[in-house]
């Protein structure tokens, strides 16, 4: 442990240092300007020092600073700063008191770079608290019934999946002796690979993030979450929460062969198959664009675990892709909720939408695109991510999900279609389409990601380029 | 044999204790019920040689965490019909999901071998104590892991302020 | 198998509590052997210094204790780590201090600002 050691936390230590800053400026003097922009630079310069972890650097046996944690804590802290920017708007008028915010979202992204970073279930678990325990109180950050209906609904699933979480590791810990991903590797094949009490321990641990990255059977608690948290936090929840905990969990098997487990690799197959058809068929119900886009989140992570499964280079390929398109896809679809939101609600209704392409012909433009990007359809980033995902499929010849992907995009189709049906039909009478006017970050934020998806979906070469080289050294 | 007395004294009343505090309809008895549960599972920290958690288990939960949990039954102030309601809903389902883990440990413990895999063996922490191994080690290989439980403490800190005030004057 | 692990030094511990449970148990039931039992309506109401009894006894609790004690909790927390800090003080040195002082730090951060946003006044 020397000062040398520091080096490369110093983007993580960025995000902490400057949420303290915060804390202790907000004690004595508020300034939602203050706060807002130290935020933004915070998480900018937390960024730009990413740039400045050379090669990969172990940091005691807990973390590790390879391209591929860079990779994921730069998308993370991206995610970060286009919720900060949105939010700043949404938040206006609606609480007095909005500087806590920055300090909560800046530690829940702190917590989930922890995340992509680990290489232990100490971090691990410390870093899914962080995020956790800011997360509950982001969401109930409005204070309105709906808010704090799905700030303790988040509460007590989140706890139950921690507590899972925990008693998981607890029975790996006492198979192997160890808490390390790779040295628990090795301690399994020491041990035999079927011994009931390690598949019980994964079951558990599986279970446990399985709750936080809702996917089927553990997805109940994400429509009701999903509808009652602040848009700009919903675009958090989907986004920032779920990569950093994917990410860890794409690291902790392929560390921990997960193909060694028939049970375990038939498990998650179920649950990627199960998560497809719950969230596209439940979403075909729906008619709350908040509640559609949490099944349709459901639907993307099951995708999502398609590629997870298969075996290969391909699939951290595949799966960064695909998760760098939901990022921006989600990002965006969110912060067009967020802009349309009125104060007494947000703009959540199917009808809110009804002849937007009228009133506020760009946001209808950019909305239709990241609905076609969720869609997959071609000329959009979530065209190339579900086509990385299909060909990671096929190469591991895994015929029965790819079939099933198929099933679902074409099911996925339907209710994004009827989405941008509403979007171009008569205008009906709601009062949120009369928001007077659009903030200007706002507007710029949704161009940019806008310009981000299509470029994507045209010219992807770049990103696959720096995600291959990121996989070289894995 | 009487360490394997004491440990099926401890075991036994655990269970029941658990059951007991979500089975009494009146919640100041299930707090009650928890505080004598939370005192049965710091003795068998001790039998199992982990004296700071005892500790931590006293302090921390018996101390804190029910008195919190107190404050909230005051807090809601129960009239006498709720409290005789059952608030659980689908509790079948709860059911089967805790018969089906108890059913996966039971039938793993069948290949469980038993003893510490880690450095840290049953003879190494009696001689130097658990207190001490812990800090050794906490202070050492977990720095910042334990410089990062005060990140997690501060976002607690912040969260209850902010959900439950509503007004934070400057 | 590992032998079980008998923790003899705390034998006086549970001697201590046995003696107090029966010592508590006891007295009530010494009590209810010897007492007279006479009741009658009023000797049966809640004592309130002679008052008779108003309301119910259960009322709601303000939402002010439950901050308080959610923030000693959480302070509750802190202090747990100082203990093995302290054993181990005098052979890490320095280095612990510089790390538990980081640590305190970061809280008093904490309470500042709970002390600033007024989280502990009563009014």
């Amino acid at each position: 442990m020397t000062l040398n050691d520091l080096a490369p936390l110093i983007p993580l230590m960025v995000i902490a240092v400057s949420s303290v800053i915060i804390m202790l400026g907000i004690a004595f003097y508020r300034s939602r300007a203050f706060s807002g922009l130290l935020t933004l630079a915070g998480i900018a310069v937390a960024f730009i020092t990413l740039f400045g972890v050379q090669g990969t650097r172990q940091v005691t046996s807990l973390l590790i600073l390879d391209d591929y944690a860079l990779f994921y804590i730069g998308l993370i802290l991206a995610a970060s700063f286009v919720v900060a920017l949105l939010s700043s708007d949404y938040l206006e008028g609606r609480r007095e008191n909005i500087e806590e915010f920055y300090i909560l979202l800046l530690l829940s992204t702190l917590g989930s770079s922890v995340l992509a970073a680990s290489t232990h279930f100490v971090s691990f678990f410390i870093g899914l608290e962080i995020l956790s325990v800011s997360l509950y109180a982001l969401i109930a950050y409005t204070r309105n019934e709906l808010n704090i209906e799905a700030g303790v609904k988040y509460l007590v699933l989140a706890a139950a999946s921690s507590a899972f979480l925990l008693f998981g590791i607890a029975l790996l810990y006492g198979e192997t002796g160890t808490m390390e991903f790779s040295r628990m590797s090795s301690g399994i094949s020491a041990q035999g690979i079927n011994k009931g009490m390690l598949l019980t321990g994964f079951a558990l641990v599986l279970t446990g993030v399985g709750f936080k990255l809702a996917v089927a059977p553990f997805h109940m608690w994400t429509p009701d979450v999903y509808e009652g948290a602040p848009a700009p936090v919903t675009a958090f929840v989907a986004t920032v929460s779920k990569g950093g905990v994917f990410a860890l969990l794409l690291r902790y098997f392929i560390q921990v062969d997960m193909h060694a487990y028939p049970s375990l690799f038939g498990a998650v197959a179920f649950i990627a198959v199960a998560s497809m058809f719950a969230g596209n068929l439940l979403a075909l119900l729906q008619k709350n664009i908040k509640r559609i886009l949490a099944y349709s989140s459901i639907a993307h992570l099951g995708y999502l675990l398609v590629a997870f499964l298969a075996g290969g280079v391909m699939r951290v390929t595949a799966v960064t892709f695909y998760l760098v398109a939901y990022f921006i896809t989600t990002l965006g679809a969110f912060g067009v909720v967020t802009m349309l939101s009125g104060k007494e609600r947000d703009a959540d209704a199917v009808e809110d939408y009804q002849g937007l392409f009228r009133h506020r012909p760009w946001l209808a433009l950019i909305f239709s695109a990241m609905l076609f990007s969720l869609a997959g359809i071609p000329l959009t980033a979530g065209f190339i991510g579900k086509f990385y995902i299909v060909a990671a499929g096929a190469g591991s010849a895994l015929w029965l999900l790819v079939i099933m992907l198929v099933i679902n995009s074409a099911i996925g189709l339907y209710y994004y279609l009827r989405i941008i049906v509403v979007l171009y039909a008569q205008p009906g009478h709601s009062e949120v389409s009369a928001v007077s006017s659009l903030p200007l970050t706002g507007s710029l934020v949704l161009v940019l990601l806008t310009v981000l998806l299509l470029w994507l979906g045209v010219y992807p070469e770049p990103l696959i380029e720096m995600i291959h080289r990121m996989t070289m050294r894995f | 044999m009487l360490a394997e007395g004491i440990f099926i004294y401890l075991a036994a009343a655990i269970t029941i204790l658990s059951v007991l505090v979500i089975t009494r309809k009146n919640p100041v008895h299930s707090v009650i019920t928890m505080l004598v549960l939370f005192f049965h599972i710091a003795a068998l920290y001790v039998t199992l040689n982990a004296e700071f958690l005892a500790a931590v288990q006293v302090i921390v939960y018996a101390g804190a965490i029910l008195v919190l949990f107190l404050f909230v039954i005051l807090l809601l102030n129960l009239k006498e019909e709720a409290v005789a309601r059952r608030y659980v809903g689908p509790w079948p389902l709860g059911l089967m999901a805790a018969v089906g883990l108890f059913l996966a440990i039971i039938v793993s413990l069948d290949s469980f071998v038993a003893g510490p895999k880690g450095a840290f063996t049953t003879e190494v922490i009696k001689a130097e104590t658990n207190t001490k191994a812990l800090g050794k080690i906490l202070f050492t290989e977990y720095l910042y892991p334990f410089e990062v439980v005060s990140i997690v403490l501060l976002v607690a800190i912040i969260g209850a302020i902010v959900l439950a005030k509503k007004r934070l004057r400057s | 198998m590992p032998t079980a692990f008998l923790p003899e030094e705390y034998l006086p511990i549970v001697i201590f509590m046995v003696i107090i449970l029966a010592f508590g148990l006891g007295t009530l039931a010494v009590g209810i052997v010897l007492r007279l039992r006479r009741p009658y309506q009023e000797k049966l109401l809640p004592y309130e210094s002679g008052n008779p009894p108003v309301g119910e006894p259960r009322y709601r609790f303000s939402v002010r204790f439950y901050i308080v004690a959610m923030l000693f909790v959480i302070f509750d927390v802190e202090a747990v780590f100082l203990y093995p800090w302290a054993i181990v003080f005098d052979q890490i040195g320095l280095y612990a201090f510089v790390e538990m002082m980081l640590f305190i730090a970061i809280l008093v951060v904490g309470y500042v600002y709970a002390w600033k946003k007024e989280a502990f006044r009563w009014d």
